[in-house]
């Protein structure tokens, strides 16, 4: 008898915790447009095989004094084929770059003068997943080009809407927005045959809400680039140290 | 009945151990991309969407063969066509999806001049690449023998070339590296990496690791020598497993007995001498308290003399001695011995060391 309370109380708690994960699916809100625009630009993303960008990046940084600051970072990148990457930044956190050739990548810091190299998976999108999940690197935009991007967002955010047409600078552009708890994040795809993001923002909610808001530049499409430009070559002193991986 | 409530139980253990079992989030870049590391990484889906074993059917059937691939930046769009969207599902779009393989390699450079990679190392202080981590005790259980694959580095010190063998391994006693709580309290906010707080009394200010030779009597940590000077003394300490071990000391300098000759190893913490080098430098642990700083080991005054202490969080020192490894944390590089970990600052424009506090994040 005791047996089957255990057995109708447990049932009745798996009923309940599954109906309530059922009810927390149906709580998303996608928006068809919206999908359609992302799919359409990682469709062209997916058929480049090379492309060089800047982007300028405005970010919220909390200061020894405990305020918000914006601080500002440039960064330059080229990617060639599945497996070359080059990227040089400069910003509040420092003078770098990364240079991946397929086999190593190496994470040099102009202002110390010293560099580690690691081995890496042999995909660029894989080598920069990997880096960032064992040893927190952030790449500038790499969201953008993980290959599910679309599915990404439906993955991660509750709210997916096409927000419209808009015109910045006499440009028109389509505005998707994507919001869950901790996020808002918004993208404006160039309406102007090649579907490529041109802006993006992030707005990390909470006490102290933080935003994130970046611009293209010059973007090149299918640009000749020579492997040269993703091997690393120590400048005099330059020294090899050790890196320290997340927990 | 019975065989029926039974099945009931299995099946709902079943489930509940599938959901129990589902993986954790994991955050990439801003947000996940359980999507593009195959479905795997998220347990949130909408309920118009397919369930998450229909999505994990998605990858290979389909699937263009690797030959036909262009190498494109990312390996090609990859799409859930399973989506329950109102698109037409005659849409038989072809889009290139793997990203593990690669095509347009043929370019492929192989011969590199600089073959070395970077040790990675994390807190627990397990080191992997380059590094192999004997953990086998060599004398007691807080010792760590650490062989170091770096080729033989030759130092010059005032014209004296001195060959540091770092083939050899190097013992690095952990229990001399612990790190005590310092006693100020800190009005900086830590520096924040990989759940943990890095918390010092001075801004982050980095200037190159240059190991400091500290006179003619100082040998660093590794160092052989066949014999040694007269002037030795024996230093006996009481280790943490009550075991008596046995120090030759002199100028400064504690050496080990091998077989081969006695090899120079850290200041034994609980030691204690009657006299320490004249150029050991006082140093501020807090407003009533000093230590003296030579050679890495800091040492505490008391009526029999000097006694080895650990090192104290906050404490500035004006140099370090051989052995450290410069160490990048997130944008941060540390100098390393062991658990100390010591902060490039500037001090009155000088280059100065702070040893860091670290705190887990709770």
């Amino acid at each position: 008898m005791k047996k089957k309370h255990l057995i109708l109380a447990l049932s009745v708690f798996l009923i309940f915790g599954l109906s309530n994960h059922v009810h927390s699916q149906s709580d998303k809100d996608i928006d068809q447009v919206a999908v359609d625009i992302l799919d359409k630009m990682s469709d062209v993303i997916g058929e480049i095989e090379s492309c060089a960008f800047q982007l300028v990046k405005d970010e919220d940084f909390i200061n020894d004094d405990g305020m918000v600051e914006r601080r500002r970072t440039h960064t330059t990148s080229y990617f060639k084929g599945p497996d070359r990457f080059a990227i040089r930044s400069r910003g509040h956190k420092g003078n770098k770059g990364y240079w991946y050739n397929g086999e190593t990548l190496t994470y040099y810091s102009f202002d110390e003068n010293n560099y580690v190299v690691l081995p890496t998976p042999n995909t660029s999108m894989a080598t920069i997943d990997s880096l960032h999940v064992t040893f927190g690197m952030r790449f500038p935009a790499a969201d953008l080009f993980y290959p599910s991007f679309t599915d990404d967002v439906i993955d991660a955010f509750d709210r997916v809407k096409f927000a419209g047409m808009k015109q910045v600078d006499g440009k028109d552009y389509f505005h998707v927005v994507a919001e869950n708890r901790q996020l808002i994040f918004q993208l404006w795809i160039g309406n102007d045959g090649f579907y490529m993001p041109q802006m993006y923002a992030y707005t990390i909610k909470g006490d102290q809400p933080r935003s994130v808001s970046a611009t293209f530049k010059a973007w090149e499409l299918g640009v000749e680039l020579p492997n040269p430009m993703f091997e690393f070559t120590p400048p005099d002193g330059a020294r090899l140290i050790s890196i320290m991986a997340q927990e | 009945m019975k065989k029926a409530a039974s099945n009931i139980f299995s099946i709902s253990f079943f489930i509940l151990l599938l959901t129990l079992m589902a993986p954790v989030e994991m955050e990439a870049q801003r947000f996940g991309h359980g999507a593009s590391r195959g479905g795997g990484g998220r347990t949130m889906r909408s309920t118009p969407r397919p369930s998450t074993s229909n999505r994990s059917t998605r990858p290979s059937t389909s699937r263009p063969s690797t030959s036909n691939r262009k190498s494109t930046i990312n390996g090609g769009h990859q799409r859930n066509n399973n989506r329950s969207y109102s698109k037409p599902s005659t849409s038989n779009r072809t889009t290139n999806r793997n990203t593990n393989n690669r095509a347009g390699v043929e370019n492929k450079k192989t011969d590199r001049s600089n073959n070395r990679t970077s040790n990675v190392k994390d807190r627990s202080g397990n080191r992997t690449n380059n590094r192999n981590v004997d953990r086998s005790n060599t004398r007691n259980s807080n010792n760590r023998t650490t062989n170091r694959n770096s080729n033989n580095r030759n130092v010059d010190r005032s014209n004296r070339n001195i060959n540091i063998d770092n083939s050899r391994n190097v013992t690095i006693n952990q229990r001399n590296t612990y790190v005590r709580a310092g006693y100020r309290p800190y009005v900086r906010p830590p520096y924040v990496w990989g759940g943990f707080r890095y918390y010092c009394h001075y801004p982050y200010f980095y200037h190159p690791y240059r190991p400091f030779y500290w006179g003619p009597y100082y040998h660093p940590w590794g160092y052989f020598v066949a014999t040694i000077a007269t002037t030795a003394i024996i230093v006996s300490i009481v280790n943490d497993s009550n075991e008596k071990e046995e120090y030759h000391y002199d100028e400064g300098t504690y050496y080990v007995k091998t077989e081969d000759g006695y090899e120079v190893v850290q200041a034994p913490v609980g030691a204690t001498v009657e006299e320490i080098p004249k150029s050991a430098e006082k140093v501020e642990i807090n407003e009533t308290t000093n230590n003296y700083y030579y050679g890495g080991a800091f040492y505490e005054k008391n009526a029999e003399g000097y006694t080895v202490v650990p090192a104290t969080a906050g404490t500035i020192v004006p140099a370090l001695p051989e052995g450290g490894e410069e160490v990048k944390i997130g944008d941060q590089t540390y100098v390393v011995f062991g658990e100390t970990y010591y902060q490039p600052i500037q001090v009155d424009g000088k280059d100065m060391y702070e040893i860091v506090e670290i705190k887990e994040e709770s």
